[in-house]
Order: C-alpha cells, then sequence, then structure tokens
C-alpha cells in the first residue's frame, strides 16, 4: 500500500488501513515497515463485518478480514461507497494496477494512466533475505505456516512479482498504451522497472 | 470496542456477499495507534477515503 498513499494523496484521497490487531502492534508495524499512514484498530473484526469482508472462519480462533478495499465519499456527498473491493480470502489482494484504474474511473479522469512496478530478481532477493527475523517474517507459530493455503513470505514476494508480470500482459492485451518504461528507483538504486499504460476513458 | 456498526450478512451469505456500492458506508469506530478512537464521519467530512481492510501482520 505504501506506493499508492503518494499517488492517492496527490488525487485527495486519504487512505486509511484498519487490521485485525491492537492499537500496539500497528504502530510496531508501522515503525519497522516504515509506513507513511495509520493502521486503526479493528480488533474483533466488526467493522470488517460491517462491510461484508469477514473472513470464513472457525469460531475458536479469533475473527479476522478480508484483504478489501472501498472508496468512500465525503460527507456532503453522502458518505456512500464509489468503489468496492472484497477479496475471496484473508490473503488476496486487488491488482495495483487496477486500484490506479478504478480511483481514477471514480475521480472521473478521462485519460487514465496506470503503472505496474516489476521488481528486478535481485530486489525480490533482498527484500526475502531482509525478512527472516522472525524465521519466514510473517508467521508466528510452525503451525501457522504449516496451515493448508498459507503462503510464507518468500514464495509470496515472487508471487507478487510473478503478478506484477501478469498485469502488464494483462494490460497490454486490453487496450491500454504502454507510454514508457523508467527505472523504478529507490534513492540512487535501480530496483526495478516501472510500466506506464495510459488509455482514453469513455 | 463498542460495536456500533450493523449486522449487515451472516456468514452463510458470505459467499454470494451483498454488494455495497453505492451504499451509505457502515458507520465505524476504530482506535488509532495511540489508542484514540477515530469515526468514519470525521474521515470524511472533508475528502474522500480508501478504506483498507485486512488481516494485519503482513
Amino acid at each position: 500500500m505504501r506506493q499508492h498513499y503518494w499517488e492517492l494523496r496527490g488525487l485527495g484521497i486519504e487512505l486509511v488501513a484498519a487490521a485485525n490487531d491492537t492499537p500496539e502492534t500497528n504502530r510496531d508495524l508501522r515503525e519497522r515497515y516504515d509506513l507513511p499512514f495509520m493502521i486503526l484498530s479493528d480488533e474483533n473484526a466488526n467493522v470488517a463485518e460491517a462491510y461484508g469482508s469477514l473472513h470464513e472462519n472457525d469460531s475458536t480462533r479469533p475473527r479476522i478480514s478480508r484483504v478489501s478495499m472501498f472508496i468512500i465519499r465525503p460527507a456532503d456527498e453522502g458518505s456512500t461507497i464509489a468503489w468496492e473491493y472484497v477479496g475471496p480470502t484473508s490473503r488476496h489482494r486487488v491488482a495495483p494496477s487496477r486500484l490506479s484504474q478504478e480511483i481514477q474511473t471514480y475521480l472521473g479522469m478521462r485519460h487514465q494512466t496506470v503503472s505496474v512496478i516489476v521488481p528486478s530478481a535481485w530486489q525480490v532477493e533482498r527484500v526475502i533475505a531482509g525478512f527472516q527475523d522472525p524465521p519466514f517474517g510473517l508467521y508466528r507459530t510452525p503451525a501457522e505456516i504449516n496451515e493448508p493455503g498459507v503462503m510464507v513470505y518468500r514464495d509470496y514476494m515472487r508471487e507478487l512479482a510473478m503478478q506484477a508480470h501478469g498485469e502488464v500482459f494483462r494490460l497490454q492485451s486490453s487496450g491500454w498504451t504502454l507510454a514508457a518504461v523508467p527505472p523504478e528507483m529507490e534513492g540512487d538504486i535501480a530496483v526495478g522497472q516501472r510500466y506506464v499504460f495510459t488509455r482514453d476513458g469513455g | 470496542m463498542e460495536k456500533i456498526a450493523p449486522h449487515l450478512v451472516g456468514p452463510e451469505e458470505l459467499a454470494g456477499r451483498t454488494p455495497l456500492l453505492g451504499q451509505p458506508a457502515p458507520e465505524f469506530q476504530m482506535k488509532d495507534e495511540a489508542g484514540n478512537y477515530v469515526t468514519l464521519r470525521r474521515l470524511v467530512r472533508q475528502r474522500p477515503i480508501l478504506l483498507h481492510l485486512y488481516r494485519g501482520e503482513w
């Protein structure tokens, strides 16, 4: 979400993240990952439930949210939901380029631009290497790692990179024009390739 | 946290979830990192928001 934050800010939309964690965990996580936005605490997933994005779960475990996103209009436009995405599980994310596309459609932009960042292979490996403490980075117990359907972070990073490739092909084959391919920089270091696509909206 | 949001869907309806598109967004209050309550009403007072719900611990 970090890459979306500044884009959203520039478009006048505030990013509000809400996780099924305590305020303390959220603060630790934000500091650890150096996230520029605040994370609210939907500890019992009551908000997820109200928004119909509760992950189907057995009742003995804490309730958790599926990955979901809602663009909510400002109060003077009735605080209605302008766009929604609710993933099938707690681990399915919306493709970044699709999110950009939806936001620009909501804002009524005729000329649409989306970017896909494909990280370079060494960058993927570097990020994976940075997440080895605690082991596998993300899951607290061995049981969680072995849980069916749960991906460990290494696989997840590789999958993200593959998805980015997939997004580039999807956009190319669905009416978008490749406008520019600048290197993606993190400071002085090129960490991947940015693919900028444009399209005239209706 | 006090539950102020209405119950909209039951577990059996989750697979074919009822879309909320165009509906008023369910009001909520959640704690920020400092433990202060933040309400939807306040968040959307001046601008649209992108509300991102997720499990956490990513």
